[in-house]
């Protein structure tokens, strides 16, 4: 559950600077002229009506904040007293949201506050809110948690007004507040094994006998063998000489290391017109929302049955976390994937990551381009069971102008084509769609786990 | 959504209201230039990015006073009057605000107050004024007495501020 996260320490941005706006001069040129006009003319009631702006443009040159150091009244940019700004938001989602509040505590004389708000980085909101000393400004909102992943949830900036607008400051350095939003997932059941076993102990059966469950086969007593496995009654049934012994062998006990490389170059939404865009809220879900949810879930799923996960980056060569088993690693593995974030990495600098012997290997992509299909094939090539894991969503293409529809089909096209290609060179395809349960891939993870190498060896 | 403290109103309808006003204003003076010309600012300035322009429709309104002397029975020269305060108000507050952004009502109070209470001893200086002009009365005495409020109201002022800083 969400708790209200501790409040971040107050930030106080540097001095902004007061700036005299058109408005205090307006009011004085407006009102020196009518009223020098109104002496020339000899017209009483036209200076008159000078005398309210002349008077408003002295009382907002009368009443005008403290500058910051000095304790004289503030003049054109001269450093106005800082406002103490704290931003606070909840540490996780609740009910698919993030509450953020802030306060902002202004200096005397200060009169209100502009404040611009931008949630998820985008749909900047502006406000001019009142304010005054004993009075702080006081901002809560909710941010829809639309995506997993780091995320900048609020930020925001500010500029503060004094005298009815004739003084403002400058805008100051924004403040924000940052969250990573776990993917939700539910462990795989059906583990697609590598065609090699590595390790002594494992929940696993490997081809090669020893200390495990089921039976292997019987075999003659060599020195070494275990005494309590002779098994008497093939010895009676097969032995020809006397001291001839026969014993029960069964299969070693071994596990799997599995590297679940994520390609983080590339995070596109089911609504397409959003593709070029930075656009997280009416992007829908995103290939990387669904790649996290997809390797937390094959993650979670090989460390519960004991084998060793490790993690790569397709996109970013050096971030790797190294194979191992056991809770901590599980923990270490979601937040290192949680943290997973678009790398727009350029494609000259991608290159396979490097894969223990033996290991199987999830590669999710969204296949856009030729790197991922290459390095499966590559991979695959080199004796390592490949599971290329599809993670583009469905697209949303309705609402397309028909340029862009057809630039969709063809990039769609060469992206079928690349799948295919990875298909006929041994590598196994999984779709992984929007759904956290999916029947449909489950059966899929059966199938594979299945037809695991009927000849899988153990090192 | 976020929630905030007092009711807010959106900042493009500040400038309509501006707009508003300043029309108003100008449609009291359309028999001559200046009404025209303070009508098609105000109109430029509650439109257009250059809220500046209320500044000159504000000049402009006050300077047809000149060419349309009005009597002491006349109100409108006290609606321009009050009109140009409030004007000034907002042209303040819709010069330095983008369009786009939403202003709390309670950020008006203070300069409303400042305004109104600016605007009322000029109102009655207006009134003097008027009746002024529209008696006999020897040509020296309405700027005399003039003058005098004036010196009046500069000294009660410095003696105001005067008296502040020695307390």
């Amino acid at each position: 559950m969400t708790v209200g996260a501790p409040p971040q320490s107050p930030q106080s941005p540097p001095a902004p600077r007061w700036r005299l706006t058109v408005a205090q001069t307006g009011a004085a040129v407006v009102g020196f002229l009518t009223a020098g006009a109104g002496v020339i003319a000899g017209h009483a009631d036209v200076v008159v009506m000078g005398l309210p702006l002349l008077g408003l443009a002295a009382w907002a040159w009368d009443r005008r904040p403290l500058a910051a150091r000095a304790e004289e009244p503030a003049t054109d940019a001269s450093p106005a007293a800082p406002a103490t700004a704290q931003l606070t938001a909840d540490r996780t989602a609740r009910d698919r949201s993030i509450g953020y509040r802030l306060r902002i505590e202004t200096p005397a004389g200060v009169e209100a506050v502009q404040l611009r708000v931008l949630e998820l980085g985008v749909r900047p909101r502006l406000h001019v809110l009142a304010a005054s000393p004993g009075r702080p400004v006081d901002v809560r909102g909710r941010v829809p948690a639309l995506h997993s992943g780091p995320q900048r949830v609020v930020a925001a900036d500010w500029r503060l007004v004094a005298t009815g607008g004739a003084l403002l400051t400058d805008v100051t350095d924004p403040i924000a507040v940052d969250r990573t939003i776990d993917p939700a997932f539910s462990p795989i059941g059906a583990l697609p094994l590598p065609p090699r076993l590595t390790g002594l102990t494992g929940t696993h059966d490997s081809s090669r006998p020893g200390d495990g469950g089921d039976f292997h086969d019987i075999d003659r007593f060599r020195p070494g063998d275990r005494l309590r496995r002779i098994d008497w009654k093939a010895t009676a049934r097969l032995a020809r000489d006397p001291g001839e012994l026969y014993v029960r062998r069964t299969r070693a006990q071994a596990d799997a290391t599995v590297f679940v490389v994520l390609d983080s170059a590339d995070d596109l939404g089911e609504n397409v017109d959003t593709w070029a865009r930075f656009d997280p809220v009416n992007s829908g879900t995103t290939s990387l929302d669904i790649g996290r949810a997809a390797a937390s879930s094959i993650a979670a799923g090989y460390l519960r049955q004991g084998d060793r996960v490790a993690l790569a980056d397709l996109a970013v060569p050096g971030r790797v976390v190294r194979p191992a088993a056991g809770a901590r690693h599980l923990d270490r593995l979601l937040r290192a994937i949680a943290g997973t974030r678009p790398s727009g990495a350029t494609r000259a600098t991608r290159r396979p990551p490097i894969i223990s012997q033996g290991a199987a290997v999830f590669l999710l992509s969204t296949f856009l381009d030729d790197h991922p299909a290459a390095s499966a094939l590559q991979l695959a090539a080199t004796g390592h069971r490949v599971i290329a894991v599809d993670v583009l969503p469905r697209a949303h293409i309705d609402g397309l102008v028909v340029e862009r529809r057809v630039a969709h089909r063809l990039v769609m096209m060469d992206r079928d084509n690349r799948l295919a290609a990875v298909r006929r060179g041994g590598v196994d395809v999984l779709e992984w769609g929007l759904a956290r349960d999916d029947p449909e891939r489950a059966a899929t993870l059966l199938a594979l786990a299945q037809s695991r190498h009927p000849s899988a060896v153990m090192r | 959504m976020s929630t905030l403290r007092g009711r807010e109103a959106p900042a493009w309808a500040i400038r309509a209201v501006l707009g508003a006003l300043l029309l108003a204003l100008a449609a009291l003076h359309t028999g001559d230039a200046w009404g025209w010309i303070a009508a098609l600012a105000g109109l430029a300035a509650a439109l257009s990015p250059w809220v500046q322009l209320a500044w000159v429709a504000m000049l402009s309104l006050a300077l047809s006073e000149l060419v349309q002397p009005a009597g002491a029975g006349a109100w409108h020269p006290y609606a321009v009057l009050a009109g140009l305060a409030l004007a000034q108000v907002l042209a303040s507050r819709a010069a330095i605000t983008p369009v786009r952004a939403r202003l709390e009502l309670r950020t008006f109070a203070r300069p409303l107050v400042v305004a109104a209470i600016v605007t009322a001893p000029c109102e009655a200086l207006l009134a003097l004024a008027l009746w002024l002009r529209g008696a006999a009365l020897p040509a020296w005495l309405p700027a005399s007495l003039i003058a005098a409020l004036a010196l009046l109201a500069l000294g009660s002022l410095l003696f105001g501020r005067l008296l502040t800083h020695a307390g």
